[in-house]
């Protein structure tokens, strides 16, 4: 067992009080960071709440319910940013990434202080897949949300849809990796591809911005 | 794994494979003009229907014949259909003329439709959860149909008696014993299966969008009710009703570039 709100503080501190010398946009991933933390704290309460009403095992939580939960848990925080403080899209994506790199940090914490760090190849597919998966799914949404605002079609639907997609994607990669072999490496090797795909997608939606203006 | 897991399996990566190709020009259609929510919405419907269908096919491999008891992807169908409504939606031109008589079809014959869902499965709180987008679909594609006047008066008539009669056959199916109960089966999947075949080749031969989301919305109820067999021919239904609304929803975009 660990004592996952003590790691929290001991995170938490030196970066809260690293908010006190900052500004701007480092000010901004630094807060993210932190709500991304502290999310990853709640989500695990709720999730071990769930468990328990559900009885559901450790595998079948982590297929079936965690994705769902610890996807809105993060989702809360982007929307709340993007109603009360009417940012750009820079700004919001900026946030939504701090958020899931908190997050994914905080998690990986925990995960490594339960189960020790002496595994290289253990800790790093826990970086570059689950820490990944995290930043992945919340530079999605953010996309999709920047796109119903820039259709002017911004609806609960279109909002749903964003959400759906990082839970779905989600769930697909602890569905892949909860059995060894094949489907594990295409989880492991899952979002560094969504990655991939949404840097060119970036890319390519700056330079057709570019060519609009010109 | 069984022979229909294996059919289904292989329905699932067709499916996926049609998907990707709309997905691809759809996408294109998107980016060239900003004035595309029709395609942008059926676009991400499609996203959420791909991942889901992904999710499904991982699913079926990785534990085979294990029951899914609450699943990401019915979240993804769930905002598919949100997705398509709000697609739907953008057509509407009678935006302030809603007639109380679609929204009583809608509500009793979804309400229906969950009750029998619950009764089958028991998972009464998933049921109604993720019922509920379907009032929106239903309703959107009745004031389509109505509004463009796909239909004439004998087949709307049709189109509300035949649903509540299949709903009969499902229930009376619920509480018979013996042969009866067969009797009930067999009316209800013929009956639903007509229902089907006749919105395929309805909306097919007109063109009509909402007609053809009719159709989409029938394939998906017959694969809610119907076991084994006769769901993969639904699933296959699906897949077809999924690229001719896909060829509609492409018309009207273009359409609205002429307008």
């Amino acid at each position: 067992m660990i004592y996952a709100e003590n790691v929290f503080l001991c995170i938490a501190v030196p970066l809260a009080i690293a908010i006190l010398f900052t500004r701007n946009s480092a000010r901004r991933m630094t807060v993210s960071f932190l709500t991304g933390m502290l999310v990853c704290l709640l989500s695990a309460y709720i999730g071990g709440f769930l468990q328990l009403v559900s009885r559901y095992s450790s595998e079948n939580m982590s297929i079936f319910l965690s994705p769902i939960v610890e996807e809105v848990m993060k989702f809360m925080p982007v929307l709340f940013c993007l109603y009360i403080f009417e940012p750009t899209y820079d700004e919001l994506r900026l946030t939504a990434v701090g958020i899931g790199a908190g997050f994914a940090t905080f998690e990986n914490c925990c995960f490594i202080l339960t189960s020790g760090a002496q595994n290289l190849g253990y800790v790093l597919i826990r970086g570059s897949a689950v820490g990944v998966m995290h930043v992945v799914t919340m530079v999605a949404i953010v996309a999709g949300l920047h796109l119903l605002k820039t259709y002017k079609v911004f609806s609960f639907s279109g909002v749903s849809g964003a959400l759906a997609l990082s839970v779905i994607f989600h769930s697909l990669y602890n569905l892949l990796v909860s059995k060894p072999g094949v489907s594990s490496y295409i989880g492991y090797i899952l979002p560094m591809l969504f990655a991939f795909v949404l840097y060119l997608l970036n890319r390519l939606s700056k330079e057709f911005n570019e060519d609009q203006k010109a | 794994m069984t022979v229909e897991t294996k059919l289904s399996v292989l329905l699932n990566i067709i499916l996926t494979v049609v998907l990707i190709l709309i997905l691809i020009p759809s996408v294109k259609m998107i980016v060239k003009d900003r004035k595309r929510f029709l395609m942008l919405f059926f676009s991400m419907g499609c996203m959420c229907y791909l991942l889901s269908a992904f999710y499904w096919i991982a699913y079926e491999i990785i534990r085979p014949g294990t029951r899914m008891p609450f699943a990401a992807d019915e979240i993804a169908d769930c905002s598919m259909i949100l997705l398509f409504s709000a697609s739907l939606e953008t057509l509407l031109r009678d935006k302030k003329k809603n007639a109380p008589g679609e929204l009583i079809f809608t509500f009793v014959y979804i309400s229906a439709n969950i009750f029998l869902w619950i009764m089958w499965s028991g998972e009464w709180v998933q049921d109604i959860v993720f019922g509920l987008p379907y009032y929106y679909f239903l309703w959107m594609i009745i004031r389509g149909i109505r509004s463009s006047k796909a239909l004439n008066k004998v087949e709307l008539i049709a189109c509300i008696v035949g649903p509540f009669a299949i709903i009969g056959f499902q229930i009376g199916n619920l509480y018979a014993a013996g042969n009866a109960r067969n009797i009930f089966d067999l009316m209800a999947y013929t009956s639903i299966y007509f229902f089907m075949a006749w919105f395929g080749i309805k909306s097919i031969k007109t063109g009509n969008i909402y007609l053809r989301y009719g159709f989409f919305f029938w394939t998906l109820i017959a694969m809610y009710s119907c076991p084994e067999y006769l769901y993969l021919v639904a699933t296959a239904s699906n897949i077809l009703a999924t690229f001719v609304v896909y060829l509609a929803v492409k018309k009207e975009t273009l359409k609205d570039d002429i307008r």
